[in-house]
């Protein structure tokens, strides 16, 4: 694990979490609103440390950070918990102040010798909580350095292990009880056996006592040592009865035997208890043989009494000793169902705690195991047994393993250590290995228990933990790139705030001023120190007062500030137009705490508006003006109508009249050609008028055509007839092809005008010699599609496009040569399309031309208008 | 036949009086609307050549005039008419008594023979 980073990046946390925290944000003040940005950054990496500390505070088991004095920096939840204090109490506070006072000197040790080596010994140790209360600990630690590779401290895990160790203080006693138990009974065996002995060598040795009595029970002799044994004489002793000499106790039990002698003559050996002459009493044990007479007649008996007391006194002795010995026993018994049931829980607790418990003997050979440890590792308890610790071994931790059973071989000492362990399956697991060795009766090793820790938890916390680092490391950098960025960004956005040329001010919502730039400070004639902290009231024209209130209150409800127009007030009173838009300032909450607000100024606007407004006026006035223009230049085209016409009918009249004989007599030829002359001339200018009028009613959509019904086969007929004379002088083949009988509603006129035109022009362009025009209509859709086809020089591509355009002509040779307005086939175009047709040509270079038109049968024209109707009906 | 001109254009007068009266005609001619009614009221023609666009008083004035003295309806006129006027107006102009038009600029033998088929139409 990375310890450095973790110390580290802690520090700098904690450090950052105070700062944040001592910078409340501030309205008043733009700069420090702005500078709450990173600050919101810090609160992400608090809420990230938040996440650390409730994952370090969730982790299991006892954990602390202590420095390398023993202070104690953070703890987890269950630490401080389990200790019975709050987490602040014990930050702080030395390590030293929570060890019962059992516990202080191996602690001592340990801790110096850590701080030496950076080694943590694996020696349980008292902890004391609040309650006084005291847990064994085993300390597990994992070093911190610093950058240097310093160590500055350590997270340490206590485990809690006092149940082991009381269930293990238990056994030892009660074998220690059992060992001494037994030893008492040893002694109690020998002190009996002894006694025995003793016993045995008195009644054989003991002189016995004998007296002989008769068959009525008075004693007829007695030996010395009967006498002596009874403190009577011998002489005293003779003639009294038996039951004189017999204890009280004793007297039925003589009867009875007396009784059973004299029908038997047999003497049972029995008890019996003789009186002393003194009244005292001791145990004999009797036995006899019948006397008899001559005449085998029973005379008496000689009893043989054995003094009992040394052997009942030793009987007693070894009856005490076997009752204390069965006492001893049952006491025994019940300290070994004691045992057992100990036996039987540290089995328990040997079988069932999650830790992994293992034993070895010095060559590393499992004697045993809990199931704990057999099913983590993939084994029954039966197949775990027997077999090599090493088989439970990742690769990787062989050697570890190796160096440790030597050290523990030499030492006696386990020391704690990390190992990876290997299942029946092959996969491996970090696993923490303590454990406690284990002695014959002569103190030799025989083996050691081993606790095992599966780690993998542990290992995965670690690494989250790891992870979790080095993504707030990470977001740290970033952090401080967007601080940088941040700033940067600030600093450009303060300098657009200040030197933007549109007036902006920053308002709290009741519409005081927080901040606000120079130009809008300028533009009310102020400085920025006298504007901030004003009501924007002071700097709005009374008139605008009640637009700005409902403005206020419409954006402290809907937080929306919509576009108003407001007169502002200078501070020499003077006022100014001005556009306002703006953004809402939010805090972290989400609460709106202000807005700022962008103010144009509109007096140029303004005066610009005026102006386009009178310059709006004029354009009126000038289109009411053109208006007149166009009406005048209406009157203009009929008045050139009337005027440019009206000499011309005179002109042409007179011609007519002279060349009439029947009129004006006879002219001679050379009249008669300058009359033709004049006459064709006066046509030619009737033709251009005519054009002219045309084109100019076409552009202002003023032409007006008829509805009514035209026969459009006859009028191709006409057309045919009427233009055959134009035909002749180049004898063109002119034919009429058109087969259909149509009709259409519309202006018949028109149409002729159309197809004089077309025809016409095609005149001109046609060969001198065999020279065609065809002309057609048929009925295409709801159209009449007209043709008019020439074996001309035809018309290139490119000028095709131009060819309906006004005034245009293929070459100004062709002009003089064809003559014309060059006004014909616009005017054929406009009056097609005023008619709703189309037209369009169909022409190569040199091959000829084809020109097309198409009229609807019912002529929608849109140039009919009835405005200015010179004709009122009558 | 008597025919009356009105037409604001003397050489036009001219004109048209030449040639009716080569075709054995009588021609009288005016160049004011005005002077024209009154000869109207006076004696009755066969035949009126009314020129539409006359200034001061103009043809329409004259046909105003003329229905009012209810003398329109006795009176054969024929309009001499701009080209700017449509067949359309014309053909409104012949539903309120006027009997026929001519096109400016004139054909001297089409005239001729109009104003015969008019007056034969009586």
């Amino acid at each position: 694990m990375n310890g450095k980073t973790l110390a580290k990046s802690t520090k700098k946390n904690v450090g950052k979490l105070q700062r944040s925290s001592k910078s409340p944000k501030k309205v008043d003040n733009p700069k420090k609103t702005l500078e709450s940005s990173p600050l919101e950054k810090t609160i992400e990496i608090s809420s990230l440390k938040k996440r650390y500390r409730i994952f370090y505070d969730e982790l299991p088991g006892l954990l602390r950070t202590i420095d390398t004095e023993g202070i104690i920096l953070d703890c987890n939840k269950e630490y401080a918990e389990t200790f019975g204090y709050s987490k602040n109490e014990l930050i702080g506070k030395s390590v030293f102040d929570f060890l019962a006072k059992e516990g202080t000197r191996a602690f001592k040790d340990s801790f110096e010798t850590w701080v030496k080596t950076g080694k943590v010994k694996n020696k349980p140790v008292w902890f004391q909580k609040r309650d006084g209360s005291k847990f064994l600990g085993l300390v597990s630690a994992n070093n911190l350095y610093d950058e240097d590779g310093k160590m500055i401290g350590s997270n340490t895990v206590i485990k809690d292990i006092t149940e082991i160790h009381v269930a293990k203080m238990k056994i030892e006693d009660h074998q220690n009880e059992v060992k001494e138990q037994l030893m008492q009974l040893q002694k109690s065996n020998e002190l009996l056996r002894t006694t025995e002995g003793k016993y045995r060598n008195l009644y054989e040795k003991t002189p016995a006592l004998l007296r002989t009595i008769t068959a009525e029970g008075i004693l007829t002799d007695c030996n010395e040592a009967y006498a002596k044994a009874l403190g009577y004489t011998r002489e005293e002793a003779i003639g009294m009865s038996i039951y004189d000499h017999a204890a009280e106790r004793s007297a039925k039990g003589m009867r009875d035997n007396f009784e059973i002698w004299l029908k038997t003559h047999e003497t049972p050996s029995s008890e019996i208890w003789l009186k002393r002459k003194d009244g005292s009493i001791f145990p004999t044990l009797l036995g006899g043989t019948s006397l008899y007479d001559e005449h085998g007649n029973l005379t008496g008996r000689t009893l043989a009494l054995t003094d009992m007391t040394e052997i009942y006194e030793a009987r007693r002795k070894v009856e005490e000793g076997q009752k204390q010995l069965q006492n001893q026993v049952k006491q025994l018994q019940k300290t070994n169902d004691l045992l057992t049931i100990t036996e039987k829980r540290y089995r328990t607790l040997y079988e069932k705690t999650p830790v992994l418990l293992r034993t070895i003997t010095v060559e590393g050979v499992l004697t045993d195991c809990n199931e704990a440890y057999a099913k983590t590792l993939g084994y029954t308890k039966e197949e775990a047994i027997g077999v090599s610790f090493y088989e439970h071994t990742a690769q990787r931790s062989v050697e570890d393993l190796k160096s440790n059973l030597e050290q523990w071989k030499q030492t006696q000492q386990v020391s704690h250590m990390d190992i990876w362990m290997k299942r029946k399956d092959g996969s491996i697991f970090p696993a923490l290995l303590t454990g406690t060795s284990l002695h014959d009766e002569q103190g030799n090793l025989i083996g050691r228990t081993v606790a095992i820790t599966d780690m993998t938890e542990i290992y995965e916390t670690k690494k989250k933990l790891e992870d979790d680092e080095a993504r707030i490391r990470d977001q740290y950098v970033e952090l401080k790139q967007a601080h940088g960025l941040l700033a940067v960004t600030e600093q450009r956005y303060r300098i657009l705030y200040e030197k933007t040329p549109v007036l902006l001010r920053t308002i709290t919502v009741e519409g005081v001023l927080t901040d606000c730039n120079e130009a809008y400070a300028k533009a009310l004639g102020y400085t920025k120190e006298e504007a901030i902290g004003m009501s924007f009231y002071e700097h709005t024209a009374q008139r605008s007062v009640e637009d700005l209130k409902s403005n206020l209150e419409q954006w402290k409800q809907t937080h929306e500030v919509s576009l108003k127009e407001i007169w502002m007030k200078r501070k020499d009173g003077s006022i100014f137009p001005s556009l306002l838009s703006g953004a809402s300032i939010f805090d972290e909450q989400g609460n709106v705490i202000g807005r700022t607000v962008a103010i144009t100024d509109m007096t140029e606007i303004y005066e610009a508006r005026k102006l386009l407004e009178a310059k709006e006026a004029r354009i009126r006035e000038q289109y009411e003006e053109l208006k007149k223009i166009d009406v005048s230049k209406e009157e203009f085209t009929s008045m050139i109508s009337h005027e440019l016409k009206t000499p011309l009918t005179p002109i042409m009249g007179w011609c007519q009249a002279l060349k009439n004989p029947n009129i004006m007599g006879h002219l001679n030829p050379k009249q008669l050609q300058a009359l033709d002359a004049i006459l064709t001339n006066a046509v030619k200018l009737k033709d251009l008028v005519g054009d002219m009028l045309d084109a100019q009613k076409l552009d202002m959509k003023k032409m007006k055509f008829d509805h009514n019904d035209v026969d459009v086969t006859e009028m191709m007929t006409f057309m045919e007839k009427n233009l055959q004379s134009a035909m002749e002088p180049k004898h063109i083949g002119f034919v009429n092809s058109t087969k259909e009988n149509l009709t259409l509603k519309g202006d018949r006129s028109r149409l002729e005008q159309i197809l004089n035109n077309i025809i016409l022009n095609a005149v001109d362009f046609v060969p001198n010699e065999k020279g065609r025009i065809e002309m057609r209509a048929e009925s295409k859709d709801s159209k009449i599609l007209f043709t008019v086809k020439d074996n001309g020089i035809g018309i290139p591509k490119k000028k095709q496009d131009r060819l309906f355009t006004q005034f245009y002509q293929l070459d100004t040779s062709a002009t003089r040569k064809h003559g014309g307005s060059g006004l014909g086939l616009s005017i054929c175009k406009g009056i097609v399309a005023a008619m709703g047709g189309e037209i369009w040509l169909d022409s190569d270079e040199g091959k000829g031309a084809t020109f097309y038109f198409t009229i609807p049968r019912v002529i929608e024209t849109t140039s009919k208008i009835q405005e200015q109707n010179q004709f009122p009906t009558f | 036949m008597k025919v009356l001109g009105i037409d604001d254009n003397p050489d036009i007068n001219m004109l048209l009086g030449t040639v009716l009266t080569a075709s054995g005609h009588e021609f009288t001619s005016v160049t004011d609307g005005r002077e024209g009614i009154k000869l109207l009221q006076k004696n009755p023609y066969d035949i009126v050549l009314l020129d539409l666009a006359m200034p001061e008083f103009s043809g329409f004035d004259v046909l105003d005039s003329l229905k009012k003295d209810g003398l329109i309806e006795k009176q054969k006129i024929i309009l001499l008419t701009a080209s700017s006027i449509t067949d359309e107006e014309i053909s409104e102009l012949l539903k309120t008594g006027v009997r026929s038009y001519l096109r400016k600029p004139l054909d001297i033998d089409i005239f001729v023979e109009k104003v015969e088929q008019v007056h034969r139409g009586r």
